[in-house]
This record gives C-alpha cells, structure tokens and sequence, in this order.
C-alpha cells in the first residue's frame, strides 16, 4: 500500500495510506488530476487544517476505510439523526471547537460520512431547543434589532395554538 | 473550551450550517430563525427552497401517478392509484394556494416561506403516497395539510401582509429618493419623514388630476353657455323681426277694415242711388202703362177674354230659372258692376241699350216701337178679325212681356214685387 504524505497548515506531516486519504474527495480528485507517482513521497499541503485537527480526521478515515461509500445526497430520503454509530458518537464527544472544526475540515476536504455525523451531532444539539437555550449553548449573541426579531416572531406565530 | 472561543457555530460557511440544518425538520429551521441573523438569513433560503422543492416533488410524483391511470374518468375511479392521484390532487390545491400567497414576497426578497410545518407535513404526505401503496383516506391524511396550510395563510393576510406592503413603499421611495447605498441608512432614519413626503407626493399628484379635470369641465362649460348666448341674441332677434313683422301686418289690417268701411260706403251709397233709381223706374213704367191703359180702350173689347195666360207664363219661365239660383254675394257683386257701368250713362241711353241686350237676349223678343205697333195695328184692321184678334192679342203678350224681361233683368231684388205689380196691372 502506498503512502501519502500530508501535511496540515502548522507544518506537521502525516503518513497515510492513499486509500484512506482517498476517502476525501478532494485528496482523491487532486491525486487523479496530477496523476500517481508512487516513487516521488510527495507531501500533500493542507493549509487549512491545523495537526489536531488533521489527526483527528486521519483516525476517523482509518476507522470507516472499509465503509461502503455513502449514498448520494437525496433529497426524498428522510433526514435522521438517530442513526449515529456509537463509534462515532464517541469519536465525537469533543469541544464544540472541535466540532466546528472537523466540520470545516470535513467539508474542505469533502469527506461526506465524517460532514454528514458531524452535522448530525451538531443538529442533535439544537433539536428539541428553544432558541435561547440554543443561543446559551453555543455562546450565539442576538444580533437582532428589536423590531427585527418582533417581526421574525410574529412571522411564526401562525401555528402557536391559542 | 478555548476552541469554543476560537471557533463558534456561526464561524461555519454556509454549506455546513445548511447540512446541519438539513438534518432538522422544516418547522424546527421557521422556530431557530428567530435565534440570530445568520441562522435567519440560512434557515429563511431552506424554507424557501424546500417549498420549490417540494413543489417539484410533487409534480414529478404526480406526473407519474397520472401515467399510471387509465384515460377514462369511469375507469380511473376503479383503479388501485385513485386515491394516490386523489390526494395529489388536494395537494396540488393546497400548493397552489400556499404559491399564490407567498411566491411573490419571496421573489421579491422581502420574505421566506414562512409556515415550516405545512413543509413538513406535505413531505410526510408525499412520502406516505410515494411510497405506501395503499394510504390512508385522503379525508384524515390531508386534514392535517389543510389545517396548517389554512392557518398560515389566514395568519399571513391577517398579520403579515400589512407590514410587508409598508415595506414595498418604503422600497419603492428609497429605490426613487435614493441611489446611492450610503445614502439607504440616513433615510431610514428619516422614513416617516419620507413616507410623508410620499404621502403629500400622492395627494398633490391626485389633486392635481382632479384640478386639471375640473378645469377641462369648466372650460367645456364656458363654451356651451357661449353658445347659448349666441343662440339667444338670434332668437331674441328673431322674435323682435316678428313682432316688427306682426305690426306692420296690423296696420295693413286696420287699412284693408278702413278701405273695407270706405267700400261699405260706396256701396250704401250705390244702394241708394240705385234705390232711386228704382222708384225712377218705377215711375216710368207706371207712366208707360198709364198711356197703354188709354190706348187700350180701344183694343181691349175687341180682344177675346182668353188672352193667353199660358203664352205669357211660358215667356216669364226661362227667366225665373235664370234668376232664382244665384247667391246673395254673387247677386251684389253683379248688381255692383252693373251699377258700375251704369253710373256715367244716362237714363235713357241705359235704357235703349237694355232693349237692345233684351232683343239681341235669349227671349229673341222684338219690341216694336210704338209707332210700328201703331203701323201694325192699322194694317191689322185690314186683314180679317180672326187674324186680327190673334195679332192684337199677340202684341198685347209681346208688350207685356218685353215690360217684364225689362223689370226681371234690370231690377232682380225686387223683381218678385215688381212681377206681382205686373200681374195685377195684367189682371185689371
């Protein structure tokens, strides 16, 4: 198995195999693109993802290398949250910087199963919240004018049983 | 936690707050987006985009339903997909309506799909005939879609709409008044001092047409009463030429009723003559008849007693039918100009000249003078007395008679006494 080598935007390189890398789409378009060169050990620049967090995205792709690829975004498909491997719901019990940062890294490297629980599990956060817990929990200030959030609220009032 | 300082849930890209929102239901995303702005502006694109989205859903589904139904109507009821198509049907009303309601404020940026849950709702009923082959009664599976669907638009006309037709003005006045973006925060600030503007903008714009309009109608006025004017000076004209008109034709009439008199006049004053005239007449006959009556004598024994009454009313005849048809004013008129060509001659010129019209006349009776009657008698004493006696009788006829047609032709208004006159002088 070949290696890959990356390295994350403070410096530090990761040796992975290129499957595993594989399983960001971003990673696997630029290597396709540029072609494969087994005997050059190219290192791969990722400047938008610090070590930490570039670690913590290798251990999630070497955990699901041998998932099946994930099916194609469906719109009709119903959205659940439920469904969350224990794995990853410890994998993913971390800081909410963290998190946000996995998401970015998720998405900058367009590794969709690690997006999709990512978001799920920000999502389980917000479900069943009223919009000042949800604020509380993740330190959101109310940037709304008054008039602004009175109009937003009597926007939704049309289904508040009386 | 100092990477929740760092890194915070608004620091995401949009992307990724979409696909967190993704996971959440239509109506948790409508209730988070009174949280913050950001989650405002991505949850309001959702709603807005799930209902495009949903619309499309649907018409996919339905499309495929409705292939799937025989042509026929009768047959089409009969089919295991009729219920699918009939809730499809009721959807695609409620769509409809929700589109009519909303679609155009969300075009025009002023607003989102408001109502997440009807969102919800359609998609669980969308999802139930897409895959379930046998849904539920259309009746229990809808009443939940068109409660909700019926409450946010009623919520919407009610509460909603108001406000956002306030914004379209505000629009409209900052899109006019102001071109510049910098200049958008400072009006704001002023915006009731520019919806003013506005307002008084409107109302001199209204008032403006109602002058104009008025003005118009005044003028249109002036030129009618102009005309009216002019269409009275005529008739006022008009009506002093007929009275004008009117006197002069009364004083024509006062001069025809003064020549009128004048004529009566004449006319008694003919009359008159004329009645003189008469009694002349009258007593020229009588002196005429007083010297037949003295040479009668002579004659009046010798002829027979039958002198003949009927030779004599045969001869007055003609003359009665001549004289008794004729009106009152064609008799004056007559006697008018008789009188008339009688007034310069004499008497006795008259009187030849009415002996000559009586021989020359219808009667073709010759009036021996008195000489040739007296001739005539001294010849009859020659002949015998038959012959005599016829002769003498005859002239006595022919005198009596040329008296006669001289009273009837000369003097008709009182020819009946005049006739009468003659007959008793006959008689005696």
């Amino acid at each position: 198995m070949p290696n890959i080598k990356l390295q994350s935007s403070d410096g530090e390189t990761f040796e992975v195999d290129v499957e595993i890398a594989k399983c960001s789409v971003t990673i696997k378009t630029m290597l396709e693109d540029l072609g494969m060169d087994d005997e050059e050990e190219e290192v791969v620049p990722l400047p938008n993802v610090n070590s930490a967090i570039l670690r913590k995205v290798i251990h999630w792709a070497t955990y699901h290398k041998d998932d099946p690829p994930p099916p194609e975004d469906d719109e009709n498909k119903e959205k659940r949250t439920d469904d969350i491997s224990s794995w990853d719901a410890d994998f993913l019990k971390v800081d909410q910087g963290t998190l946000f940062e996995l998401i970015l890294a998720a998405n900058y490297l367009d590794i969709k199963g690690l997006l999709d629980v990512t978001c799920k599990t920000v999502a389980n956060m917000i479900k069943g919240k009223a919009p000042e817990e949800i604020r509380k929990t993740f330190n959101i200030k109310n940037d709304f004018t008054a008039s602004e959030e009175e109009q937003v609220r009597k926007e939704n009032e049309w289904c508040e049983e009386k | 936690m100092k990477m929740a300082g760092r890194v915070t849930i608004l620091y995401l890209p949009e992307v990724a707050l979409e696909k967190i929102f993704s996971f959440l239901t239509y109506d948790e995303i409508a209730k988070n987006r009174v949280v913050c702005k950001k989650f405002n502006e991505v949850g309001s694109k959702l709603l807005s985009r799930g209902f495009i989205q949903l619309e499309k859903k649907h018409a996919a589904i339905y499309k495929r339903v409705k292939s799937m139904l025989p042509r026929r109507e009768s047959e089409r009821r009969l089919h295991p997909m009729a219920r699918h198509s009939d809730i499809l049907q009721a959807v695609e009303t409620r769509i409809s309506m929700l589109n009519m309601t909303y679609m155009k404020y969300i075009e025009s940026n002023l607003l989102c799909f408001i109502p997440g849950k009807v969102l919800d709702e359609m998609k669980h009923v969308l999802t139930l005939v897409e895959g379930d082959h046998a849904p539920p009664r259309t009746h229990q599976l809808l009443q939940e879609l068109r409660d909700l669907s019926s409450m946010a638009m009623e919520h919407f006309d009610e509460h909603i709409l108001p406000g956002i037709k306030e914004q379209l003005n505000r629009r409209e006045v900052l899109s006019c008044s102001a071109s510049s973006l910098s200049k958008v925060p400072k009006l704001f600030y002023n915006y009731s001092l520019t919806n003013e503007i506005h307002k008084v903008k409107k109302q001199s714009k209204t008032h403006k047409h109602h002058i104009t309009f008025l003005t118009q109608s005044t003028q249109k006025l002036w030129e009618k009463l102009k005309r009216q004017n002019v269409r009275l000076k005529a008739q006022a004209f008009k009506i002093r030429e007929q009275e004008r008109k009117i006197q002069e034709q009364t004083t024509k009439i006062q001069e025809q009723e003064g020549s009128l008199a004048d004529i009566k006049k004449h006319i008694d004053e003919w009359d008159q003559k004329y009645k003189d005239l008469t009694s002349d007449l009258i007593r020229a006959k009588d002196d005429i008849l007083s010297a037949m009556a003295h040479s009668r004598p002579s004659t009046s024994n010798a002829l027979p007693s039958s002198s003949p009454p009927k030779s004599y009313k045969s001869n007055i005849r003609p003359r009665m039918s001549h004289i008794l048809p004729r009106s009152c004013i064609g008799f004056q008129l007559d006697l008018e100009r008789k009188r008339k060509s009688n007034l310069l001659p004499e008497i006795p010129v008259k009187r030849s000249r009415d002996r000559e019209e009586a021989k020359g006349g219808e009667l073709t009776l010759k009036i021996p003078s008195f000489s040739d009657m007296q001739k005539e008698a001294k010849k009859d004493g020659d002949p015998p007395d038959s012959s005599a006696s016829r002769l003498r009788s005859d002239i006595g006829s022919m005198i009596s008679s040329s008296f006669e047609s001289l009273l009837r032709s000369k003097l008709p208004g009182i020819s009946t006494r005049k006739r009468k006159m003659a007959e008793d002088i006959d008689l005696k």
